[in-house]
């Protein structure tokens, strides 16, 4: 998958687990951007994601990401 | 939105999950009754998200909840302590949500210890809790068991040894149940059956566990959160109280109507007769509980009764409050059904095999649960038990005799139905049918379905295969078929009309069509046919003939809702034919309106 499918598929599930239709991704998109985006929905999220790309993220890896890009980075690392 | 197909058992995870705050908006918009509760979470585990799917079940059931929500891992300090916010909020229900990973006086190996003791210092800590939380607020408290850990550090020993972990949560477990029959108001929510039933590994989830403390994985949530908002509606008195039942397909393998008593598979010397068997002992006993039971099927009344008096079957005539056995659209006699039970839509469960019938009645009676029990018949136990509609806390003896209160509650009210809605659920399935002349292929089809067809049937004669292939290839004869299909499949080949034509009249020996289509209106349809054939052979009358048999009273008065007239016999008609006839106009005036026709 292209950094930009990638994008478009996770926009979308940004949408529905943050129940906002018109959120808009970008690389740069952080937690203190999205209002709820705490560690709670931050769990729900890489669960959405883990489940949907079919990918499993190692333990340590969950907690420090930054940011939208490093996300995408990491899941085509992840040979997507 | 298709709500029940995504919350109920097999539970649609995906859907949940990521449309939660979407499912939880259409529930509140539907305009559904909502009872109001205020419920007290004391978690040992991170509950976030069991909170936010239990809600969406009990507003699905009717309930509209708010929460308080302790503190990670402080619910021994709030029920032995308390809190000036759980004080103010007052709990209608308290949950206390703690997990094998809170058990806090597992033995430890190696260690001379007393088990007894481990035990009772555990116990005591839970009997703490639930004491103070009863003088405090005198509510129902309702407490997870333990579920079995993830590792087992003695391998089989671990169930037998005194310092085996498996060993002391299954010693844990039976002491709860000791200790809550000595209490009113608490109630154990049987997580170690519902970890089992899913299976360790996809109960536990260790990675989930290390970075945020959630004792479950998602994956069950929602197993978790169904199951203990059926235990919680219960507590209530919400619980399903009346399972409504079809009979063909779904109590037993095959149609009783065209089968005879005889032929439908029900007992031990089938496979599938055996699962029905076992599907009818599930029934049978939740009824000894106390759940209703009636009856709603397609079927002559004294069909119904037959197989109901199968010397293998485990549930009787006696068994049912209401036997509503006729031709009538489900959902009317559902609504008589409820009637007579004197119970509301809401505490009702229908369970049916065909997809067409179960969209009826949910789309008509939306308080109804109608499961999509599929139409295997070893699923169908699942879809009864895993949805825990007939939950109970506890079994008395007035359960056991509320059957018959049931039965002898019944109101004979008159059927006050009305039938404008019929018309509708007849457009929504979107019906096309392809009707022809028999063509070479469907010859094995034909001759099957006239020699099993019972009960939509005018004459009931047999044809072996060599004279239906010949009636085909006569100009003489007339051989239609009719396919059916609709939104919900192919119902494959399902009526055939033979005729012949004779002194410029066309004479039907047969007409017949599969209970399956019944009420479709396809004969409607086969009726067009034939009127197009006659006007395009020039023909000026058709006659119809009827045969009485034990089966086919539903269309002894078939042709004479057609519009047909009675035809005066000649002398070498068959003595028990009645005939009737019917002039073709040229009028063009189609009796079918809801089924499309394919070329």
């Amino acid at each position: 998958m292209s950094k930009q499918e990638v994008m478009d598929e996770l926009q979308e599930l940004f949408r529905d687990i943050f129940d906002d239709e018109d959120l808009i991704l970008s690389e740069g998109t952080n937690s203190n951007e999205v209002e709820e985006w705490d560690s709670l929905n931050h769990i729900n999220l890489v669960i959405a994601i883990e489940r949907k790309f079919n990918i499993k993220f190692a333990l340590g890896e969950i907690q420090s990401l930054k940011d939208v890009g490093e996300m995408v980075d990491m899941m085509i690392a992840k040979h997507l | 939105m298709k709500v029940n197909s995504i919350l109920e058992f097999p539970f649609n995870n995906q859907d949940i999950f990521l449309k939660k705050k979407k499912i939880k908006r259409f529930l509140l918009s539907e305009g559904k009754q909502l009872q109001k509760k205020k419920i007290a979470i004391l978690g040992g585990v991170t509950t976030s998200e069991v909170i936010n799917i239990l809600d969406l079940y009990l507003l699905y059931n009717g309930v509209s909840a708010t929460f308080y929500e302790s503190e990670y891992n402080k619910y021994f300090e709030d029920s032995i302590f308390g809190n000036s916010d759980l004080d103010s909020f007052s709990p209608d229900l308290i949950f206390i949500c703690t997990h094998e990973k809170n058990i806090q006086f597992y033995p430890e190996s190696g260690a001379t210890q007393n088990l007894e003791e481990l035990i009772e210092q555990e116990l005591g800590k839970y009997i703490s809790m639930w004491d103070a939380l009863q003088a405090k607020f005198n509510c129902p408290v309702v407490q997870n068991n333990f579920e079995l850990p993830m590792h087992r550090e003695m391998g089989n020993l671990d169930r037998t040894h005194s310092q085996g972990r498996s060993n002391f949560v299954s010693k844990i477990n039976q002491s709860f149940v000791e200790e809550i029959s000595k209490r009113k108001n608490i109630f154990i929510h049987d997580i170690n059956y519902l970890s089992s039933w899913l299976g360790l590994t996809h109960w536990h989830n260790p990675s989930l566990w290390f970075s945020s403390k959630y004792a479950i994985s998602f994956e069950v949530i929602p197993s978790f959160a169904n199951n203990l908002s059926r235990l919680i509606l219960s507590i209530w008195g919400k619980s399903k109280k009346l399972l409504i039942l079809d009979l063909d397909n779904t109590l037993w393998g095959g149609v009783v109507g065209d089968d005879g008593v005889e032929g439908i598979k029900l007992g031990d010397d089938s496979g599938v007769g055996e699962a029905y068997i076992l599907f009818q002992k599930c029934i049978k006993n939740l009824s000894k509980q106390g759940v209703a039971l009636a009856i709603c099927s397609k079927n002559e009344h004294s069909n119904a009764i037959a197989g109901l008096g199968h010397p293998d079957s485990i549930l009787n005539e006696s068994d049912f409050a209401v036997i509503k056995a006729n031709w009538e659209p489900k959902h009317l006699n559902i609504r008589s059904i409820i009637e007579e039970v004197n119970l509301g839509q809401d505490s009702v469960v229908f369970f049916d095999d065909n997809p067409a019938e179960r969209d009826l009645v949910k789309s008509q009676l939306p308080l109804v649960e109608v499961p999509d029990i599929g139409s295997n018949i070893e699923d169908y136990i699942y879809h009864l038990t895993q949805n825990s509609y007939f939950e109970s806390v506890n079994l008395s003896n007035d359960d056991f005799k509320r059957v018959k209160y049931y039965s002898d509650n019944k109101k004979r009210s008159e059927n006050k139905e009305l039938f404008a809605d019929y018309s509708e659920f007849l457009e929504s399935l979107q019906m096309e049918a392809e009707i022809a002349h028999a063509s070479p292929v469907y010859l094995e089809r034909i001759t099957q379905l006239i020699n099993k067809t019972n009960q939509f049937n005018l004459t009931t004669r047999r044809y072996d295969f060599s004279k239906i292939e010949k009636f085909s290839n006569s100009s003489e004869h007339l051989l239609l078929y009719g396919r059916l299909k609709d939104k919900f499949g192919d119902n494959g080949l399902v009526t055939v009309v033979s005729g012949v034509v004779r002194n410029q009249a066309l004479v039907i020996d047969l007409w017949l069509m599969s209970c399956r289509v019944l009420k479709r209106d396809l004969e409607l349809a086969m009726f067009d046919k034939l009127i197009e054939e006659c006007n395009s052979r020039g023909i000026q009358k058709i006659v119809g003939e009827y045969i009485e048999s034990k089966k086919n009273m539903m269309v002894s008065d078939f042709y004479e809702r057609l519009g047909f007239s009675p035809h005066v016999t000649d002398s070498s008609a068959e003595s028990e034919s009645i005939f009737w006839e019917f002039s073709v106009k040229n009028t063009g005036d189609l009796k079918n309106k809801f089924i499309k026709l394919m070329k």
